[in-house]
């Protein structure tokens, strides 16, 4: 009688287990970091993102989807890496020499993406936010990768020379020269 | 034929054991393998530069941070027949869990630095700078991880609740005050920069 009880009894401790529910995960602060950048430039990017899951032998029925994405890459300088000895001043006249432009930051805003068309089988499951997330992260893998096909980093030369020449003829400065370092697409 | 029969069958370890070594190795495929589904591939297609907009936003502190958001709905009708013909059945709900980090960059926006408040005479100059604000706040989907998908869950419902992750993130980020601290670094780093282009007294103020 005793052993029933204590069968019981483990066999209840075992279900308890089974049925405990999956804790959320705990929420923490990460890092908090000191930065010195200057973003001059922002490009509105879109992509569509195509994908279809056919490719597993056991599978059947098709299982494809259609979404567009709207990135915001902004890019600009990082004036911490600028030295006393990186200004020449004669008088009237200024040299700057700054440090190359990079893009600061790829930015896949959530309203901005949408799922244009979606074509499951029957017997197939749809695509979740998890498989949606993993294919908008190879989207924005690609979106990095792309973006030395595009101008922005002549782009935000430009528009840096525009504004600190603006503010130094404002400052006084009669002859204003403005040098970049070598450019490479850096990302953070 | 008890001697061909065991001969087929030491023929058939053989190859068995040979297959096992050689998948060891790496040579042929495990058999976990064959089951496993084909990686989701998307397609290489072109980007379109919708806009170009020039910035003048000089960041001063990124704050890396990361939130939990949850959301709970009445389930679908088949789960709710079930839980009701089913005594003693809690209520049927849909869960949706998300575990979201964030980038968010502080800093000030210099496209509102109107010419009223720069004062230049000499070798003095005073800037009064428009005060930090959030400059941008990155959620993307290769930082969200979906702890819980339970039930269905349209698109839109999870981009509402996306969207409630990236307003919890700014919030912390200002109740931990660090607008004011964004504020303190970019009068410092516009104090450095006016130093480093030849001014000797300088003056950097915020709103």
């Amino acid at each position: 009688m005793l052993q029933i009880r204590h069968s019981v009894l483990f066999a209840c401790i075992l279900l308890q287990l089974a049925c405990k529910q999956k804790q959320d995960p705990v929420t923490r602060v990460l890092q908090v970091r000191d930065m010195s950048a200057l973003a001059t430039t922002e490009y509105s990017i879109t992509k569509i993102v195509k994908a279809s899951d056919d490719k597993t032998w056991y599978k059947f029925g098709d299982r494809k989807i259609l979404m567009s994405v709207e990135a915001d890459v902004r890019a600009g300088i990082d004036l911490a890496q600028l030295k006393k000895e990186d200004v020449i001043i004669n008088g009237k006249s200024i040299q700057l020499n700054l440090p190359a432009p990079k893009i600061m930051s790829v930015n896949l805003p959530p309203e901005k993406i949408k799922v244009e068309y979606e074509d499951i089988g029957p017997l197939r499951d749809p695509f979740d936010n998890a498989a949606r997330d993993a294919l908008l992260a190879q989207a924005e893998k690609q979106i990095r990768s792309a973006m030395d096909q595009t101008a922005i980093l002549a782009d935000t030369e430009k528009n840096t020379r525009n504004l600190l020449s603006n503010f130094l003829q404002q400052a006084g400065y009669e002859q204003i020269e403005i040098r970049f370092g070598n450019t490479k697409q850096t990302l953070q | 034929m008890t001697r061909s029969i065991f001969k087929i069958i030491g023929y058939a370890v053989v190859i068995v054991l040979a297959y096992l070594l050689l998948a060891k190795i790496g040579w042929l495929p495990s058999p976990a393998s064959w089951f496993r589904p084909a990686p989701v591939s998307i397609d290489e297609t072109p980007l379109l530069v919708n806009r170009i907009r020039a910035l003048s936003e000089l960041s001063s502190l990124s704050v890396q941070d990361e939130v939990v958001v949850t959301q709970i709905k009445p389930a679908g009708t088949a789960k709710q027949i079930i839980s009701l013909v089913t005594p003693g059945a809690a209520p049927a709900l849909d869960h949706l869990v998300l575990v979201v980090k964030g980038e968010l960059e502080l800093g000030t926006d210099l496209k509102g630095l109107t010419e009223q408040q720069v004062f230049i005479a000499g070798d003095s100059i005073a800037i009064h700078l428009p005060a930090a604000k959030v400059l941008l706040a990155q959620i993307n989907p290769s930082q969200t991880e979906t702890f819980i998908e339970e039930g269905d869950w349209t698109p839109d419902e999870i981009t509402k609740l996306k969207i409630k992750a990236r307003d919890q993130l700014i919030e912390r980020a200002k109740q931990k005050g660090l607008l004011q601290k964004a504020n303190e670094r970019s009068l410092k780093i516009m104090e450095d920069f006016l130093r480093t282009l030849g001014f000797n007294k300088t003056s950097v103020s915020s709103q």
